[in-house]
């Protein structure tokens, strides 16, 4: 029992710390010219926060059945998938690939001239084919800013949505297997 | 139970240290850095050489992409007579200054430090030699290409609608790009560009970089200067405010583009095709070729080159009274770092 509650808190840990550092070093799943150090600081800040909020409600998970901490955990598995889904199915909505060329970010929705544009020529790609790659950016830039900006703060959202469940479903569990531990004797 | 609570403080606190040393070690080193070599520079001036070259060093040893701090390092060591081992240390200085950058302002200002402090007869073949040896360096900054590019319109941070009350009015007047190395440091600054078109948010503008310069991945920094306010037509107030704004990660159009026409010795003007579409498409484009200067490929005709990014171009050739156009739509770098656009006026 001991290992196995020594197993969760690593987990946890590992969950807490690794993505933050992973996603500052390899920029993995951040939008394109957006900060990795923006998404890694918030990541492991909320890993990190989830971890303490955890061990200061200790007195409370450990009383509870251990029916309910593990529905609690499998909630947060599903609540993690449910995330990673949606994040790759809003990056892959977002993102437009330019052949041998860096990617595109697109906002949510557009305003401005990018609006106008998009109308005009129907679809990114061919407002990419008629601009080219770097004056479509720049019309992003200019035109979407707010856009792009309440985007990048969804994509943030969700991007820390798929880690904290998997530090709190690992957390909850160490924090109860600790519980279950045996007394020993004086 | 205490114990958990201790390792978990202290993983807390690990974790904020790792974080915060991440985070703000840069800003620090590159502060750091200007500070000991503004200390050893103040040094130098109390002739404490041996002072200014351990403050030269450590200032390195933070930052090496400071080249001007090399140069006072050389000028050590001439003031204290280890000649060759100068001339080796203002070679090494020459290098460096190629490899990170340096304000070309900086070269003149080494020179004038030579001259200044090192003016003695003694020392006047060697300084010569070095002064010669810097001249050359600075040569290389003289070779530029064109470049096109785009930066955002900022917001006026000068109350506007208060001038408005009053009935002035101040428009942007031109400008100035700095080009910064990775440390922050400016290693090439550009004139006053007051040929700039505004382009819904953004300014587009040429300018010519030096070719060295270009070389080098780096950030660009905008300085925006306004005219002067006026009220009413012809009087002007003296006010004028300047303004900064950094496009990080900003690089150089990457793409050369050779711009070639039988025969040779044709005009040319690069407009992106967002420009064209909303300004000449459509119209007489051949009787407003004058309000396309400032899309000229400036300095020379053909055959000659621009630096282009991954933006369609319509481009038109001017021979004599002939204009001719075409629309490029340009490859990416990736897969052409260098493409030729050619224009047959014998057709």
């Amino acid at each position: 029992m001991k290992s196995l509650a020594s197993f969760f808190t690593v987990a946890a840990g590992v969950f807490a710390v690794v993505p933050g550092l992973a996603t500052l070093i390899s920029k993995v799943g951040v939008p394109p010219d957006s900060s990795s150090t923006l998404f890694s600081a918030v990541i492991e800040s909320l890993g990190v926060l989830t971890l303490m909020i955890l061990w200061l409600n200790k007195g409370r998970i450990q009383k509870k059945s251990e029916q309910k901490v593990t529905n609690l955990s499998i909630g947060g598995i599903v609540f993690f998938l449910v995330s990673l889904f949606s994040y790759i199915f809003l990056y892959n909505y977002l993102i437009e690939d330019v052949p041998n060329s860096r990617p595109l970010y697109f906002p949510l929705w557009a305003q401005g001239e990018l609006k106008t544009d998009l109308v005009k020529y129907g679809t990114r790609n061919e407002l990419i084919t008629q601009f080219g790659r770097d004056d479509v950016a720049k019309l992003i830039q200019e035109s979407s800013k707010q856009a792009l900006s309440i985007t990048t703060l969804v994509l943030l959202f969700l991007y820390q949505l798929i880690f904290v469940p998997l530090t709190f479903s690992f957390g909850i569990l160490a924090v109860k297997s600790i519980n279950s531990e045996p007394k020993s004797r004086p | 139970m205490r114990k958990g609570r201790i390792k978990i403080l202290l993983f807390a606190i690990f974790h904020l240290t790792l974080m915060a040393s991440v985070f703000g070690q840069s800003e620090n080193d590159e502060f750091n850095a200007i500070q000991k070599g503004n200390s050893g520079w103040l040094s130098f001036e109390k002739a404490e050489y041996d002072n200014c070259i351990t403050l030269s060093k450590n200032a390195l040893k933070i930052d090496s992409s400071l080249s001007y701090i090399r140069f006072n390092i050389a000028l050590c060591y001439l003031m204290k007579g280890q000649n060759e081992y100068s001339i080796s240390e203002y070679e090494n200085a020459i290098n460096a200054a190629k490899r990170f950058g340096i304000p070309q302002e900086d070269f003149q200002g080494t020179i004038d430090d030579l001259l200044k402090y090192a003016g003695s007869p003694s020392l006047q073949s060697i300084v010569t030699r070095i002064i010669n040896e810097i001249k050359i360096a600075a040569k290389e900054y003289s070779v530029s290409n064109n470049v096109f590019l785009h930066v955002p319109i900022v917001v006026d941070s000068v109350n506007v609608k208060e001038y408005s009350l009053l009935k002035l009015k101040r428009e942007i007047n031109s400008i100035k790009i700095s080009i910064t190395n990775s440390a922050g440091g400016v290693i090439w600054t550009s004139d006053r560009i007051s040929s700039i078109e505004p382009d819904s948010l953004a300014y587009f503008f040429r300018m010519s970089v030096p070719e060295i310069i270009m070389k080098k991945k780096a950030n660009i920094k905008c300085h925006y200067f306004y005219n002067s306010l006026e009220k009413g037509p012809g009087s002007a107030a003296a006010m004028e405010n300047h303004y900064w704004d950094e496009k990080k990660d900003a690089n150089y159009s990457s793409i050369k583009l050779n711009l070639i026409s039988s025969p040779k010795g044709a005009s040319v003007f690069l407009i992106p095709n967002r420009i064209w579409q909303k300004q000449y498409e459509n119209k007489d484009w051949q009787t407003q070729i004058k309000s396309m200067d400032r899309f000229r490929v400036d300095g020379s005709t053909t055959n000659t080159i621009a630096n282009i990014d991954e933006t369609v171009y319509v481009i038109i050739f001017q021979l004599n009274t002939t204009n001719k156009k075409r629309t490029y739509f340009t490859k990416a770098a990736l897969v052409q770092p260098e493409q030729t656009v050619t224009m047959n006026f014998n057709e």
